[in-house]
């Protein structure tokens, strides 16, 4: 069915009866012999000669014009032609945790693309569930759902199916019918959906804690199984040496908990897990976790003021005092290519008892208490930045950033009239500020993580890109928008990111306890799969359409009535 | 109405009455039965000469070596033989108005006087196809004007078959696009003396058409639709004037004689001074 947008436009069909009526007024030429037309020719180019004569149309010329006519007016109508279509739609539900892949991923995989209920559906939806949900999008049908599946890698370390109602919700995919793929039978199940367990229940034992710092490991085991059991443990180093190699007896559902040291200046370690046959969780890799460490100038003058920030700042034995192309640098003055601390000790100081407004959630306040301390400051004092500490209108410590993310922290200071260098607040900033310098070093300062965890990486304001190289070798290449930015890593091994001269490794590991116990898993085909019809009107514009043939027939039109 | 040949006969007819003139006839001369100016290879004897390198061992008068050990080389009178090629253009703009008529006309003006001086006349006949006709034979009536190649593409090849020395006269419309050069180059290539009669009816110097017209051309049969108008017919006459100015100038600097003939005045006055005034005839002493 036809309607029109315009309607009003169909007055231009007005030019029809003009045009015909111009076809047949046009008298006929009289016909003339002459020698050669030559000279007449010539006169036929000439403007100054007389008006061009066109030659007289042909009747198929004028009924070329009549439909140019028709297809311009219908066009600007602006026709749709409204058009419904019925569809089956589906919702498919994938677990995505890595319990399934002991064995129901494949299991569910091959249903999926064999089973011909489910050809009856279209389009179907795809919802991947782990901790989180994903929408992957909607396939025409069963038959490509292949592309789909690709992404369904069972990396996830739960499943949340609780969490895909909001998601559907919002897709307004609520009410259609639901598929779910998982390896655990649960009870409660919606309207309209049905759940297909593909588990079988399995004894495995899994790292369910592992963590280094330097060269100590604490590790907690987990026998997850009715049976008593034997479980060969291996670490091993970088280069394959066998640094301790254990066999533990478990006792059923027993978490064993070890404390060991490794020897000075080993780099990564494996830990291996020998003895069951679900191998996903079986092993770890930690790499040697080394506190940060700060590299301090203190250009400031000998004073005792100078003395006291070298003592706060050795006191959180993170800090390597030297004599240029430090991270940080105090100075009394604002030059320097890195983070400063910039001193302003004035001259004709006056002591402010308080109250102080701190801007309470700035990292560098956390933990201080100006309660009763006295600060020495000028009566008066430039705001460059962001104030953190204030004495009415006063600014005392303020910060600000650098287009190149450099912090730069002026503090307004006279210790002759102060005595919060004789506080507990003293050390406490200075280690904070230690710690907030280092948390805006470029990269990260965290090496192992579990899988899914996020991280934050500070970025360099050259860097365009990062290069984030998968445990399988693949280089993803991420764009950079801001100083810094969450990272995820759902695949377990090494990952390497790279940006300009920096290159930080991450060693994923399983590590989840509920996710290991595959005891629960099981089989169990559960609930019915309703079918819901869904009439989808469209209307299809045929404007364009009608412009672009009409612009054929034109060019037709001028070729053909030369 | 007067048939092609009647027009032809009353053309030789006055044309008796005239003659090619004599500077029309050669410049350098060449073998025929006539006696030039110039030493030749008849067998008139002119005079000796002393023999200079170059000279024919075969016009060494061995006598007079015997008798006095000189080298001498007999001189004969040369002959000439005049031949008068008149061209016709017989495409199928000639087929136009009076132009036939007054093509038959001139012919027989011009073959009238060519047969006066003395002259062989061959006329080369340039229609479908390229007849080469002699006043013996002649009928005017079974010739057509039906043409259809343009005079500028056979000429080069015709005047080749052309003997050489003598005189040429092209009688045609001209309609052409090539610039004349070429053709008065081929024309005059190994000829006496050459001449071009234009040839133009009153209605293609001034025609009289009006309103929207459909122009049919004669040879091409190609269709025009031009409303006509007084700047139209201006434009048109400034250009055929044009043309002919062109053809009349190069014609000059070649050495070429032209006339320009309208065809109508000529059926009407027979007056042959335009052709007299070229320079191509004269009355006959």
């Amino acid at each position: 069915m036809m309607d029109f947008l315009f309607p009003w436009a169909s007055l231009g069909l007005a030019a029809l009866p003009a045009l015909i009526l111009i076809y047949w007024l046009q008298r006929k030429p009289k016909k003339a012999l002459v020698p050669s037309l030559m000279f007449w020719r010539d006169q036929r180019r000439m403007t100054t000669g007389g008006r061009k004569i066109r030659r007289r149309r042909l009747p198929w010329l004028v009924a070329m014009e009549i439909l140019l006519i028709l297809l311009w007016v219908l066009a600007a109508m602006g026709p749709r032609v409204a058009s419904r279509t019925t569809t089956h739609p589906l919702v498919l539900i994938l677990d995505n945790s890595y319990s399934m892949r002991a064995g129901a991923l494949n299991r569910a995989r091959a249903f999926l693309t064999s089973d011909a209920d489910l050809e009856r559906y279209h389009p179907i939806h795809v919802v991947l569930v782990d901790k989180d949900t994903e929408y992957l999008g909607s396939v025409s049908d069963v038959a490509a759902l292949d592309d789909v599946l690709g992404e369904w890698n069972a990396h996830g370390r739960g499943f949340a199916p609780d969490r895909v109602s909001p998601l559907l919700g919002s897709l307004g995919l609520d009410a259609m019918p639901k598929l779910i793929m998982t390896d655990t039978p649960r009870e409660a199940l919606g309207a309209s959906t049905r759940q297909i367990a593909w588990g079988e229940p399995l004894d495995n034992a899994a790292f369910s804690r592992a963590v280094r710092e330097g060269n100590r490991l604490w590790l907690e085991i987990t026998w997850y199984a009715p049976e008593p059991h034997q479980i060969t443990w291996i670490c091993r180093a970088e280069d394959g040496t066998v640094l301790d190699r254990r066999d533990l007896a478990f006792e059923p559902h027993q978490t064993l908990r070890l404390d060991l040291g490794l020897p000075d200046h080993v780099g990564p370690v494996d830990l291996v897990l020998e003895g069951d046959t679900f191998e996903y969780d079986n092993s770890v890799t930690l790499l040697p976790a080394e506190p940060a460490r700060l590299t301090v100038r203190n250009a400031l003058p000998p004073s005792p003021l100078a003395e006291f920030m070298e003592a706060a700042l050795v006191a959180t034995n993170r800090v390597d005092f030297v004599t240029s192309d430090a991270d940080l640098t105090i100075t009394d003055e604002e030059e320097g290519e890195g983070h400063l601390l910039i001193i302003t000790r004035p001259d004709r100081a006056i002591s402010y008892l308080g109250p102080f407004f701190e801007e309470i959630h700035h990292p560098l306040l956390q933990g201080l208490s100006l309660d009763g301390v006295i600060w020495g400051a000028g009566r008066w004092a430039q705001a460059r930045g962001c104030p953190l500490i204030q004495a009415g209108d006063i600014p005392l410590l303020t910060e600000s950033r650098t287009p190149k993310g450099k912090l730069h922290l002026w503090m307004d200071y006279h210790e002759g009239i102060s005595t919060l260098h004789k506080t507990a607040n003293w050390p406490a900033l200075f280690h904070n500020k230690v710690n907030h310098v280092l948390e805006n070093q470029p990269g990260c300062r965290t090496e192992n993580l579990i899988a899914g965890q996020r991280v934050t990486w500070v970025n360099d304001p050259e860097w365009e890109h990062l290069a984030v190289v998968q445990p399988d070798g693949e280089v993803l290449s991420q764009a950079v928008f801001s100083d810094r930015q969450t990272l995820t890593f759902d695949e377990p091994g090494m990952v390497r990111v790279r940006a300009g001269d920096l290159e930080h490794r991450f060693s994923v590991s399983v590590g989840s306890s509920n996710e290991s116990d595959l005891l629960a898993l099981g089989r169990a085909d559960q609930g019915r799969l309703g079918m819901r019809e869904e009439s989808l009107a469209s209307s299809t514009d045929w404007t364009w359409t009608l412009l672009l043939i009409s612009c054929v027939l034109l060019g037709l039109h001028g070729l053909w009535s030369r | 109405m007067t048939s092609n040949s009647a027009w032809f006969s009353q053309g030789v007819q006055k044309g008796s009455g005239l003659r090619i003139p004599y500077r029309m006839r050669s410049r350098s001369g060449s073998m025929g039965l006539r006696s030039g100016a110039d030493a030749g290879d008849s067998h008139e004897f002119l005079d000796y000469r002393d023999y200079q390198a170059g000279d024919d061992l075969r016009h060494i008068d061995w006598n007079v070596l015997g008798r006095s050990d000189r080298l001498v080389v007999k001189r004969h009178q040369q002959e000439i033989m005049p031949h008068l090629d008149l061209i016709v253009d017989g495409t199928q703009s000639m087929d136009f108005g009076s132009k036939p008529e007054s093509l038959w006309l001139v012919l027989g003006w011009l073959v009238g006087a060519g047969h006066q001086s003395g002259f062989q006349v061959r006329i080369w006949w340039l229609g479908k196809t390229v007849h080469v006709l002699h006043k013996e034979g002649l009928d005017p009536d079974r010739l057509s004007l039906d043409g259809r190649d343009e005079v500028p593409v056979v000429l080069p090849s015709l005047c080749m078959r052309m003997k050489p020395g003598g005189t040429r006269i092209l009688i045609s419309d001209l309609y052409w696009q090539q610039e004349p050069k070429s053709t008065l180059l081929a024309l005059h290539a190994r000829a006496a003396s050459c001449g071009i009669v234009h040839l133009l009816t009153d209605e293609e110097l001034n025609p009289t058409l009006q309103g929207d017209t459909e122009l049919h051309d004669a040879e091409t049969g190609i269709r025009e639709r031009v409303l006509m108008s007084e700047a139209v017919l201006r434009d048109y006459r400034t250009a055929l004037r044009a043309h002919g100015d062109a053809w009349h100038r190069s014609a000059r600097r070649a050495g070429v004689g032209f006339a320009e003939l309208n065809a109508d005045q000529i059926l009407r006055d027979l007056d042959v001074r335009p052709l007299m005034h070229a320079g191509m005839v004269e009355a006959a002493r």
